[in-house]
């Protein structure tokens, strides 16, 4: 007598996890905030905003 | 292809050594960085810069690169595999982008030192020279997410690493 598999050959894959997810909406916050940072940091000053 | 323990072992603690040394490069390299940024004393600012640059060159661009190259060794050499496991194709994925930016990033650090030590620059040139405090902090927070990911190892399994256990067990 065979063993049956605990899964059919045609089911579908598992779902991605949350974590995964959370991981990489968070990947694009930092990324935006380090672009934004770098705009920012390489903003040329303007009058009145130097240190005097 | 799976390593024996005791070669895993060693390729284990290689790879441990390099990335924690990788983290505690990069620590040592954002103190210079925030130096740079808040002095005005323009010796200081010139030594912070020299000293970032080397710690650039010597210290985290050769451990970043380690770290790469042992950890794809380590996850091919144990039944973890590259692609089979979220943490480990996010690590590889998150390592890979902080290795590209450090490389891009490695140039502007040395030429910012090259004026620094220049003894021609100007007081007025060095303190206009830009931190790299964003690309810095972003990359520490990208290697403790590394780390916790290391350690905690979190569950979920890729379609691929899926497909790779029906494989074996059909």
């Amino acid at each position: 007598m065979t063993q049956q598999p605990s899964t059919p050959p045609d089911a579908a894959p598992p779902p991605t996890p949350n974590w995964v997810k959370l991981m990489v909406l968070a990947g694009f916050i930092g990324l935006a905030i380090v672009v934004g940072l770098t705009l920012l940091s390489g903003m040329p000053h303007g009058p009145g905003m130097h240190a005097p | 292809m799976t390593f024996a323990a005791p070669v895993r072992k060693l390729v284990l603690a290689l790879h441990l050594a390099v990335s924690v040394g990788w983290l505690g490069a990069v620590v040592a390299y954002l103190s210079l960085d925030i130096t740079v940024a808040v002095s005005a004393d323009t010796l200081t600012v010139r030594a912070g810069w020299i000293a970032m640059a080397a710690i650039v060159s010597w210290a985290i661009v050769p451990l970043a690169v380690a770290a790469l190259a042992s950890g794809i060794v380590i996850a091919l050499g144990t039944p973890w595999g590259l692609f089979s496991h979220w943490w480990v194709l996010i690590s590889l994925v998150l390592t890979v982008i902080a290795v590209v930016v450090l490389l891009a990033e490695w140039s502007v650090i040395t030429s910012a030192a090259a004026i620094a030590s220049a003894p021609t620059s100007t007081p007025a040139e060095v303190l206009a020279l830009r931190p790299t405090l964003p690309h810095a902090l972003g990359g520490l927070a990208v290697l403790v997410v590394i780390q916790w990911l290391n350690v905690f190892k979190p569950r979920g399994i890729t379609a691929y690493g899926w497909r790779r256990q029906r494989g074996k067990s059909w």
